[in-house]
């Protein structure tokens, strides 16, 4: 499976190393101006440039050729959007992104995207914890 | 009308004042509170500190009641997610986005931005007037069939000069629709021959808009 991940840190680098372990060809568009993606020499990374062009820094990434798009970024919109640009322009099969505000994560549910939270996750695992003390 | 701005840069500091002048009720949202500051000294308009695509500060700033909602921070992903929130939170009748991308523009459109300003669009046909450019200048953009109108003027080294409006090979959804010669304007007729320093207004589509250039302006 051809996968594009969006995003810059620990979370990306940790999905992206496990995906390709896996076998599936990883693409990582960083969004850290500046801060060329350094990891797994395996994995081939672009740097999303100031100015946010999205779109065309997408399909400089190969988004055309994938089969999965996954935006970690911490930016909620630009994760909104690069959904959106993979599902509604490029027709990527299918597209995941993380919106870390609850009441907008909400509103792109609704919308018809592939929401992550991982505030919800979080709250979730948090409350777990507090009924297993509990 | 009541009318929420978000981004108080210079377009959205601007486009307040004026909207202000011509008597709508506005209220300004941005992340910066020192932006915000600077414009209170400036306008009557009210002001909220926050993510202008956040629902909770939308809410705040009385996106219900709003008739028009407006993004114009210098980020194209927030003037989306602006437009969608108060969109399908809040039904707010009318929603008009920036976009500093025009790559982004047909995005926009297909996800119900009912306007979309391309900055670069906008500074090319202020420039345009002023300088002898062989641009387009875009006239009008009709949003619903994804359309624009533009008018170009043709160059004396063109192919085109010299030629019947019928012979000229024009994109399959472009269509000349107006003449402006010296003397005034003409019909498109088939043995209109075209000359250099004719104005031609043209409807076309986007993704046409460079072949109709290199159609009327390219050299032989």
């Amino acid at each position: 499976m051809h996968v594009l991940l969006l995003g810059s840190g620990n979370l990306v680098r940790h999905v992206a190393a496990t995906m390709a372990r896996q076998g599936h060809q990883v693409v990582v568009l960083d969004d850290h101006e500046g801060r060329p993606y350094q990891q797994n020499p395996s994995i081939p990374g672009y740097v999303l440039p100031g100015g946010d062009n999205l779109m065309e820094n997408m399909r400089r990434a190969g988004v055309e050729r994938a089969d999965m798009v996954i935006a970690l970024s911490w930016n909620d919109n630009l994760n909104a959007m690069a959904a959106q640009i993979a599902s509604n322009i490029f027709n990527v099969p299918r597209a995941l992104c993380h919106v870390g505000e609850v009441s907008k994560a909400q509103v792109y549910r609704e919308l018809g995207i592939n929401v992550l939270s991982s505030t919800h996750t979080l709250t979730d695992a948090v409350l777990d914890g507090e009924e297993d003390a509990g | 009308m009541y009318i929420i701005v978000v981004g108080c840069g210079r377009v959205g500091f601007n486009l307040t004042r004026a909207l202000l002048t011509v008597g709508h009720e506005i209220t300004v949202i941005d992340l910066d509170p020192l932006s915000l500051k600077s414009a209170s000294h400036e306008m009557a308009a009210a002001f909220v500190q926050g993510d202008g695509s956040s629902p909770d500060v939308l809410r705040e700033a009385g996106a219900e009641r709003a008739d028009l909602i407006i993004g114009v921070t210098g980020d194209d992903a927030t003037n989306l997610a602006v437009c969608q929130m108060s969109k399908h939170l809040f039904k707010t009748p009318t929603a008009i986005g920036l976009i500093k991308h025009p790559s982004h523009a047909g995005l926009f459109r297909l996800l119900g931005v009912d306007r979309v300003i391309n900055s670069t669009h906008l500074i090319l046909s202020n420039i345009e007037e002023a300088v002898p450019s062989r641009a387009f200048m875009h006239l009008l953009n009709l949003q619903t069939y994804g359309m624009d109108i533009v008018a170009l003027s043709i160059p004396e080294d063109a192919s085109v000069v010299g030629s019947t409006i019928g012979s000229v090979e024009m994109p399959p959804n472009s269509f000349i629709t107006l003449v402006v010669k010296q003397a005034g304007p003409r019909l498109p007729e088939e043995d209109l021959v075209l000359q250099a320093g004719d104005e031609v207004i043209a409807v076309t589509v986007l993704d046409e808009e460079q072949a109709l250039y290199e159609t009327l302006t390219g050299a032989t």
